[in-house]
């Protein structure tokens, strides 16, 4: 029996959790405004005396392809390095996108990685409308709101037209300043049902991801949360 | 060679008490664990989703083809992946958001981010009362046989 035990003992020692040291786990981009792929490197270091495998390392979604160099490398020794990239497909986003990746180490539990990188891209947004949502309550005075446009690129921006599928509001075009600044006021027909509208912004942006923009139009009973309301 | 031994006698003895514990208390649970007390604010468990949100907008952040494929039936698709904007996805599914509903984002199980990110960005809006990311995800809606060959909302 006297060899039984640390058999069983160094049978439990991978069930202990490792440790990798991360330079950083946040890592933030600015990409150009027509960017459709980003990369992100996460170098890490085995700074402890244990071997540290790699089980599993996910990414947050289908998006992002993720790759360990050395490649294919998941067992690494004390002082042994290397590093986690990540490839994000950017889609039609503006703002700001935060993307993950879960690394799940010798000793972690399936569903519980003990690491976690993000990364923080910020795509620019051309075209900022401020706000996005326009709120009435039931019952209150149907009055105009504003939504305000300003262009933030080197060259000028034109709204070009507005359009909207329903003629539960109106909405009408100002130029404050031509290719750089314009408002949209919108009037509900009523406040007395509940009601939603969208009105589709169309700019000359000469990149696809900015041209058009939308603006949601809401009628609706006492919100739980605070609406965004113009004064 | 004892020791050889001595180990399969504990191998041996370890799988008669794991099938002892199978006869006695069924297969293992293979439900998302989830607690409500530990969960980040952004996130909720499925179980209170069920007690206390009742019926609520279920948002699939997948990608399309996962949704048309195994989508939770009665669920909408707006994710932050794709060539269509965010605004665009948000005014095809107007007529659903109209209802005013709690909303429940989910994407493919615990290590998915997906849902957190479409969560946030709805939240922007403000077109919604309420929006949390589902911990667990698709798993979770599966472990707890809600999909079930699928026949999501268009």
């Amino acid at each position: 029996m006297r060899s039984v035990l640390p058999a069983l003992f160094a049978l439990c020692l991978p069930l202990a959790a490792a440790e990798l040291h991360f330079e950083t786990k946040l890592k933030e981009l600015t990409v150009a405004p027509d960017a459709t792929k980003v990369i992100a490197e996460f170098p890490f270091k085995n700074d402890s005396k244990e071997t540290v495998d790699i089980l599993e390392y996910t990414a947050g979604c289908s998006c992002i392809t993720a790759s360990i160099n050395p490649s294919g490398k998941l067992k690494y020794e004390p002082g042994e390095g290397g590093i986690i990239r990540a490839e994000f497909e950017l889609s039609a986003l503006a703002g700001t996108v935060d993307k993950g990746i879960a690394l799940r180490l010798t000793g972690d539990k399936p569903d519980e990685p003990s690491v976690s990188l993000v990364t923080r891209i910020n795509i620019p947004v051309l075209v900022n409308v401020e706000p996005k949502t326009l709120t009435w309550s039931i019952g209150e005075e149907a009055k105009p709101k504003t939504v305000t446009l300003i262009m933030n690129h080197s060259e000028p921006i034109q709204v070009l037209s507005l359009s909207s599928a329903d003629n539960r509001f109106t909405q009408e075009l100002k130029t404050i300043e031509k290719g750089k600044k314009y408002e949209i006021v919108v009037t509900p027909k009523n406040t007395e049902n509940v009601t939603m509208g969208v009105v589709h912004v169309e700019t000359d942006c000469k990149l696809q991801r900015h041209r058009s923009q939308r603006i949601f139009m809401v009628v609706r009973n006492q919100p739980k949360t605070a609406a965004v309301q113009n004064p | 060679m004892r020791t050889v031994a001595e180990l399969a006698l504990v191998l041996v003895l370890a799988s008669a008490g794991a099938v002892a514990t199978w006869k006695i208390t069924g297969p293992p649970d293979r439900s998302v664990a989830c607690d409500p007390a530990t969960l980040p604010a952004d996130e909720i468990c499925l179980a209170t989703v069920k007690a206390e949100w009742g019926d609520v907008l279920w948002i699939d952040a997948r990608s399309a083809e996962d949704w048309k494929r195994d989508g939770l039936p009665g669920s909408i698709h707006i994710t932050t992946m794709g060539s269509v904007s965010f605004d665009e996805q948000i005014a095809d599914a107007m007529d659903e958001i109209a209802k005013g509903k709690r909303a429940v984002v989910y994407c493919n199980g615990v290590k998915c981010t997906l849902s957190k990110e479409v969560a946030r960005q709805l939240r922007e809006y403000q077109l919604l009362p309420e929006i949390k990311a589902l911990h667990g995800g698709y798993d979770a809606l599966k472990a707890a046989g809600m999909i079930k060959g699928s026949s999501p909302a268009s």
